[in-house]
């Protein structure tokens, strides 16, 4: 059954939905489509920002009405406007890996609803399905057609991660699971929302996979909220200037945005650009390593990506198209379109994918997809950078719009359950890797903890939060010397935080990481990687003894104990108030090599216990005295010994 | 040796220059040729290949985690020995051919 349903075409059932150029759409639905070519130049600028604000405020409507922390304080969600028939024009500063996916859901609606069960004024479409498009089952679309003199004049949409949609395992990332039939159900689109009002029935069939259903409750609250306060702030914008001016700006937001993509397209040459990188253990008890490789070919004003030579699909670590899409699209926003607001559409206009199916990156149903959130998607980012990067390093000014790989390259997944301290069951999804750090720059350091580029309303919630959501006290949180990747430019540092159960007896851990064994922030123009993830464990520690002692211990070296590594996938772990658990988050990349980098700024570095004298020595070739002064002839001949060291081990061409 | 003229820059040690009409891919810090812009400049570096524990001070032995034997390659300037680029591969794996003009 399942060779046959792979089998079938890229129509979001055995394969992911690709839309061709011209969606099919049921005459039973009406679309608007009436266009007034004349705006003038301020209305333009008025309404534009207008649009732009309507879809700020439905992110933080989301914010305002949802009590889950992944809201609140990840920003893991995306609120987006778009055309009639399903193309971007603003999408939102926040999670930029949504940009593959919510028009794709938009458009399968049109193809597979209009008829029946047909889109009608009032309602809302709910999916969460990889194969039509989200990044995995947790991440759910929520779209509103608004309609105008009963036609379809545009859409609000928006795509949330929530925080537990069932699965074998809390928080729904599934790191045992086989395919998806052990997973979160996914759901193609289906009409959750009529004449304003959720289905209950759909809403109780929705709510019973979930360990947290009053969260996922606010949730469903927060994103048709979200919707409604959209579509009311635009009927009220085509109510004051009319359907057509407002359509008007509508496309020529996406035009302006196309052209300026085209413009910076110019500036490059053409040729091919790739890069590979390797995720590590698919599922819990294996043991391999896989290749991701991504390629982008530029040809005139058209930039043609594919994923030929990523491994076939395996265990729990796989995405469909849409979080490939996605991907690639976060670095084009950031890179390309810094600049305007978020207007996608026109850009991607100019994109071309070229998907290898049944892959890691594109994987057909029924593949485990739930952790492709943390692990794919990320991996596939990551890559995007480098060969965008040594793309618009051939343009000495685009040369500045590059950072390097960065912001949790892979996601260390730590969810815990259990009880709290009323007795209560919690579910909690660590979302400090939110602090993750910023690559380098073609001129300047990365940024320490900066935080996730892509998504760049998002935040780590402080620990206080942390000690409220779970029942667990923070021992330390602190920055990680010598994790941001070695080079011209160093790579931003990233932290490191250890907790213990607190007024329970016991915390259920999951992990689910890759970039543990496999360094995945890859360097740049021969910068070093970044540092990889990891997770240290102490069993049966003295912990409890130290902090009735007074003392709040600040390395794990200071404990006695069993000391171990998690597994990148690991289930099961129980954590008694004696087990100490430390998580550290992977670094930001460096650019340029180490030993070109200026001296002083790494004295300045080893000042402030970013590098460790041992890293400045061994990797920068730097030397500096008792009073923390460069010395330049140690400093000089340390580099020549480096230069000689690399002669004297290396293979000539041949 | 034919004049070149540099045709652009290429990141930070990298330039292509057109040598006798062809464009080549040449050290930015040296000058040193490395082949044409059409291939692999990696192909005219020196390379190191090392254990993957010598990419960074905080990488581990991956044997903890993973069977595959895992390496970073460094490539270096024939000229002035600058690091023009690492990768971070599967030992076996064909050398990346990050860079193809047209």
């Amino acid at each position: 059954m399942t060779a046959s349903i792979a089998e079938t075409s890229w129509d979001g059932v055995g394969r992911s939905y690709i839309p061709d150029h011209e969606i099919r759409i049921s005459p039973a639905v009406a679309l608007h489509r009436e266009t007034a070519e004349d705006v003038d130049p301020i209305s333009y600028e008025v309404i534009r920002h207008n649009l732009w604000n309507i879809n700020e405020e439905h992110g933080s409507t989301i914010v305002k009405v949802s009590g889950s922390p992944i809201a609140v304080f990840a920003h893991d969600f995306n609120p987006s406007i778009l055309t009639e028939d399903g193309e971007f024009v603003f999408f939102g500063p926040y999670l930029q890996f949504h940009a593959g996916m919510l028009d794709l859901n938009v458009k399968w609606t049109l193809e597979n609803r209009s008829e029946h069960p047909g889109i009608r004024d009032g309602d809302m479409f709910f999916a969460n399905d990889p194969w039509v498009g989200t990044t995995h089952q947790q991440d759910a679309a929520m779209m509103c057609p608004v309609f105008w003199e009963g036609r379809i004049f545009c859409w609000v949409a928006n795509l949330l991660h929530f925080a537990d949609v069932g699965g074998g395992t809390p928080g729904s990332f599934c790191p045992e699971a086989n395919d998806v039939f052990e997973e979160p159900v996914p759901t193609p689109p289906l009409r959750m929302v009529e004449n304003g009002e959720i289905r209950p029935d759909l809403e109780a069939q929705f709510l019973r996979r979930s360990r947290l259903p009053e969260l996922c409750a606010l949730d469903l609250r927060a994103v048709v909220a979200g919707n409604t306060v959209a579509k009311n702030r635009i009927l009220a914008l085509v109510e004051r200037y009319g359907p057509g001016v407002v359509k008007g700006v509508m496309r020529r937001v996406i035009s302006a945005g196309e052209e300026r993509f085209v413009r910076r397209l110019e500036r490059l040459p053409d040729g091919v650009w790739r890069d590979v990188n390797f995720l590590e253990v698919a599922k819990t008890g294996d043991r391999r390593a896989y290749k991701i490789a991504l390629e982008v070919r530029k040809e005139g004003d058209r930039l043609i990506f594919s994923n030929r030579g990523t491994d076939p699909q395996t265990g729990a670590i796989n995405i469909t198209y849409a979080a490939l899409r996605g991907g690639i699209m976060c670095p084009i926003n950031a890179f390309f379109l810094h600049d305007s607001l978020y207007a996608i559409g026109g850009a991607l206009r100019h994109i071309d994918i070229e998907p290898e199916p049944g892959t890691i990156t594109c994987a057909d149903y029924p593949a485990a997809c739930s952790n492709g959130g943390s692990t794919g998607v990320h991996i596939v980012i990551g890559l995007a950078v480098n060969v965008l990067a040594k793309m618009l390093a051939c343009d000495t000014k685009m040369a500045r719009s590059f950072c390097c790989q960065g912001g949790a390259t892979q996601w260390p997944g730590a969810t815990m359950s259990g009880k709290d301290r009323r007795g209560n069951d919690f579910g909690a999804f660590l979302l400090d890797p939110m602090a993750g750090a910023i690559g380098a720059f073609s001129f300047r350091d990365g940024v320490d903890v900066g935080g996730l580029w892509f998504d760049a309303k998002g935040t780590a919630p402080n620990v206080e939060h942390n000690e409220w959501a779970s029942p667990a006290l923070f021992l330390y949180r602190r920055e990680k010397p010598d994790s941001g990747g070695a080079g011209k430019f160093r790579g931003g540092n990233s932290l490191e935080l250890a907790w213990v159960p607190h007024k329970t007896d016991v915390i259920m851990q999951t992990t689910t990481a890759c970039g543990c064994a496999i360094p995945t922030a890859r360097g740049l123009f021969g910068g070093l990687a970044g540092s990889p993830n990891r997770y240290d464990y102490v069993e049966g520690s003295d912990v409890q003894e130290r902090l009735r002692g007074g003392t709040v211990p600040q390395d794990l070296d200071e404990l006695r104990g069993r000391r171990r590594e998690l597994l990148p996938k690991e289930t099961g772990i129980a954590q008694t108030v004696h087990d100490v658990y430390q998580l550290a988050i992977s670094g930001a990349a460096g650019y340029g090599d180490p030993i070109d980098r200026d001296p002083e700024a790494v004295a300045r570095d080893l000042a402030a216990g970013l590098v460790t004298p041992e890293t400045a020595r061994r990797f920068y070739g730097v030397v500096v005295d008792a009073a923390g002064h460069v010395d330049e002839e140690a400093t000089a001949h340390r580099r020549e010994e480096i230069r000689e060291e690399r002669r004297a081990s290396a293979e000539r061409p041949s | 040796m034919a004049t070149a003229e540099v045709q652009f820059r290429l990141g930070e040690y990298l330039e292509v220059a057109a040598s006798d009409g062809e464009p080549r891919f040449r050290c930015a810090k040296c000058g040193h040729d490395l082949g044409p812009a059409s291939g692999n400049y990696k192909e005219h570096a020196l390379r190191r290949v090392a254990p993957l524990e010598e990419a960074g001070p905080l990488v581990g032995d991956p044997s903890r985690f993973i069977d595959d034997r895992m390496e970073i390659r460094q490539f270096f300037c024939p000229g002035c020995v600058t690091q023009l680029d690492t990768e971070i591969n599967r030992a076996g794996e064909p050398i990346i051919w990050d860079i193809e003009l047209h």
